[in-house]
């Protein structure tokens, strides 16, 4: 599964101390460390698995709530407009 | 014409800023710029009037229910004091009046853009409504309205909370019907009737400032998402957003109005459609104007410059995320200054900065 978003990724501009903003809409987001980690792979093309392998290493976390988180933060980008999300 | 004497109008930047200093900020941002820029406001103490950093000097206005040749006299006198060769009016309220004296002020040597007589009609709160239903662009129901006992029939229609605002400015919700009359009883008071009491939408507010030229060509368009309203529904914080969808709707309501000169459209996106309704278009740069000339689209010098007969690419781009943070500044003046506008309705800053450097500011006085 990949991310498509409708805006590309490079048109959101985003700061490594998490906050983002989105030029369409002039709307802006305070991330947290988790989401400005997974935020910051899928704008590199990372894939989902990949990001969640990157983030039990990194931070610790049990998988499955690494993999629950993943997705209640992608699910927020979708309901913001931030990405789409299409089958490869 | 960065070397031109100008004449900018709304100086007055209280609570509910006109935009004459923003526009007077933007003509100074430009590296060229060497004119001379002088302020046409209608009260002593319009605040701007005092800003002897920004202006050579200052002159009052007839106000405009005075008429416009009363306008067109005293426009006559400033000219032969200054110089005057362009006029950038800043004022919903006088913009029909100097629409009106266009060809004369061009006789004197004076030059305009502003829109016609019958496209500030077209747009004017009054007409909106039917202009924009006429060219399916989406706009909220709304009513004119000449006393407060139509506001039950407006409310049956329109639903609750209202909109109530003035021909020429100001904007409450209403939660009840009560606050509505409140609000319709200080409108009136203050810009007249008819008051139009328009339906409420719950969104995000978004505005574009634009140019067009003589031939109804766009030569910038910068558009701005609201992070601060005010009380009167005016932008404290914003902050430039680019959305292909708004620039279009901007550029498609233009080419209908066959617009002339500098206009700001309003919009509200509506928080379950993601739809943009057009609120109001306004025949002048609005108060935030600066922020687009920061963020790569100086309009203000590009109107200065079309309407001295310049030719002027258009723009094509602009800074997202650029964002503006109002703030009062208390100018701290002589006392010759208020002395001067109020006695003659003019203020020379070159003659007064001399001699305040001369003299000193102020005479301590003891209570």
């Amino acid at each position: 599964m990949e991310w498509n978003n409708k805006k590309s990724f490079g048109e959101l501009h985003f700061t490594e101390g998490g906050f983002l903003f989105d030029p369409s809409t002039g709307v802006t987001f305070s991330l947290n460390k988790t989401a400005s980690f997974i935020f910051n792979r899928l704008r590199r093309g990372e894939s989902e698995k990949s990001i969640l392998k990157e983030l039990i290493k990194k931070f610790g976390a049990d998988e499955n709530i690494a993999r629950e988180d993943m997705a209640e933060f992608t699910k927020q980008l979708k309901e913001f407009r931030l990405i789409s999300r299409g089958q490869k | 014409m960065t070397t031109c004497r100008a004449g900018v109008t709304g100086l007055n930047a209280a609570d509910n800023p006109a935009p004459g200093i923003a526009v007077i900020r933007s003509l100074k941002a430009d590296p060229h710029w060497h004119g001379k820029i002088y302020g046409l406001g209608y009260d002593a103490l319009d605040t701007g009037a005092y800003s002897s950093d920004l202006l050579d000097g200052a002159f009052l206005l007839p106000y405009p229910a005075e008429g416009e040749s009363m306008l067109l006299q005293r426009i006559k006198y400033i000219a032969e004091r200054t110089g005057l060769e362009v006029l950038i009016p800043t004022l919903d309220s006088e913009m029909m009046n100097f629409s009106m004296i266009e060809s004369e002020l061009k006789e004197l040597g004076i030059n305009m853009l502003v829109p016609s007589p019958y496209q500030i009609k077209l747009r004017s709160k009054m007409f909106l409504g039917e202009f924009c239903r006429k060219n399916s662009f989406p706009v909220p129901r709304s009513a004119a309205i000449m006393n407060p006992e139509q506001l039950n029939r407006c409310a049956g229609e329109l639903g609750i909370p209202l909109v109530i605002k003035g021909i020429f400015h100001g904007a409450y919700t209403a939660l009840n019907l009560e606050e509505a009359r409140v609000y319709f009883n200080r409108i009136k008071n203050q810009w007249g009737i008819p008051v139009i009491v328009q339906e409420f939408l719950s969104g995000e507010e978004y505005d574009v400032v634009s140019l067009c030229d003589m031939e109804n060509g766009i030569i910038g368009a910068v558009a701005m998402r609201k992070l601060r309203i005010t009380e009167k529904g005016t932008a404290w914080a914003g902050i430039t957003v680019r959305d292909e969808e708004l620039l279009e709707l901007s550029s498609k309501i233009l080419e209908r109005l066959k617009w002339v000169g500098p206009v700001e459209l309003e919009y509200m996106k509506d928080s379950r459609e993601g739809k943009y309704y057009i609120i109001e278009i306004n025949p002048r740069f609005p108060s935030w104007v600066y922020l687009a000339a920061e963020a790569g689209q100086n309009l203000p010098l590009a109107a200065l410059k079309l309407a001295g007969g310049e030719k002027v690419e258009p723009y094509s781009s602009y800074h997202t995320g650029l964002t503006f943070v109002r703030h009062a500044v208390d100018l701290v003046c002589p006392i010759d200054y208020l002395e001067s506008l109020t006695l003659r309705g003019e203020l020379s800053f070159n003659e007064k900065e001399s001699k305040k450097n001369k003299k000193g500011t102020a005479k301590k006085t003891r209570a």
